[in-house]
């Protein structure tokens, strides 16, 4: 069974290739958002068959979710707090551009936070991944592997 | 969220605030609609599986395509496909929601790290655990030795919200009857009152 997937944070036009290519693969996505109405979109045109749905609350999305993709904004620290009590146990692949950013974790001291940086583009040959817990790790490369980016630096 | 497990532990044993904490920072909160899968068959059963608000079912699929109905739970009951959980085997049934349903996943490692920190919530499980081997051998020597009736009426008895919260047929599969002969008796026990 696909493994329920919520997108939280912003959206510009990198991040639709992770989006994409997992709506393609069958995980059904929550979107969080309104401004990834046109993504979901544009995911629908091209996989007509894909389980995407905004909910416009990431608390719902991340409650509902298994995995959550989490893309900085400048509220994402609000973010947190608003989902914090529905993550307990789950992953959270925080997508970032700086990976000595740590306040995720410990913000959500007891979620699975594993930090991933790369600019995701089609073009992206690799990318960096690193996580306190190793298991959450090992299921985050093999998710990226599956749609397509393989990770050549893993730091722990 | 929290609070009906909180309760159901407490009706069972006593546990420290602190203890409490523990627990409530190993389980996995998610929320799942009408319909949608928790477990299907063939998958890791990953998770036992506590319900804070919700109906869910869990039930295996004949070769011909029939679902048998093993089990219903509502809020403050337990649910999983328990083989699967201990041995790590594929599960042999599929869960899902009766109705829009709130839950609090426990995975295999996080309920070994609370009998290690809370001593009582192994006792809590030990007693959950014979209360389900009393309620499964009733209902093994009900479904050999008693008629089609006694079992619908046993059952309303027995579980009078799942009675009033779950559809007809699926009462019927639980029971392992036609949906058709379900009906029957509904109809021959409410002439029977009048």
């Amino acid at each position: 069974m696909k493994k329920t997937i919520a997108v939280i944070g912003s959206s510009n036009h990198s991040d639709t290739t992770i989006v994409s290519r997992l709506a393609a693969l069958g995980y059904p996505l929550l979107l969080a958002d309104q401004k990834w109405e046109s993504v979901k979109q544009c995911i629908l045109k091209q996989h007509a068959n894909a389980s995407v749905e905004m909910l416009d609350c990431s608390h719902e999305c991340a409650w509902q979710a298994d995995v959550i993709l989490l893309y900085h904004s400048e509220e994402y620290l609000k973010l947190l707090e608003k989902i914090k009590n529905v993550v307990t146990g789950k992953i959270i692949v925080n997508i970032v551009s700086d990976l000595k950013n740590k306040d995720v974790q410990d913000l959500l001291p007891f979620s699975k936070v594993v930090h991933t940086m790369a600019d995701f583009t089609p073009e992206v040959v690799s990318y960096t991944v690193r996580g306190e817990n190793n298991q959450a790790v090992e299921q985050v490369l093999l998710l990226f592997d599956e749609i397509g980016f393989k990770s050549n630096q893993r730091n722990n | 969220m929290f609070d009906v497990l909180y309760q159901h532990i407490s009706k069972k044993v006593s546990i420290t605030p602190k203890e409490w904490e523990f627990i409530t920072q190993q389980c996995i909160p998610k929320k799942i609609r009408k319909k949608q899968y928790l477990l299907q068959a063939g998958d890791k059963a990953e998770f036992s599986i506590f319900v804070t608000k919700g109906c869910l079912r869990s039930y295996s699929v004949d070769v011909a395509g029939e679902e048998h109905i093993v089990q219903f739970a509502l809020e403050g009951w337990w649910i999983g496909d328990t083989s699967a959980f201990l041995t790590n085997e594929p599960a042999s049934f599929n869960i899902d929601a009766i109705e829009d349903t709130e839950v609090l996943l426990f995975e295999s490692q996080s309920l070994d790290m609370i009998f290690d920190h809370v001593p009582m919530f192994e006792r809590y499980m030990r007693l959950l655990l014979q209360g389900n081997y009393v309620a499964m051998h009733k209902r093994l020597v009900s479904a050999i030795s008693t008629t089609a009736e006694e079992k619908y009426l046993r059952m309303q008895k027995q579980y009078p919200d799942i009675m009033q919260r779950v559809p007809q047929h699926m009462i019927a599969s639980y029971l392992g009857l036609k949906p058709e002969t379900l009906s029957r008796i509904r109809k021959k026990l409410a002439s029977d009152k009048a």
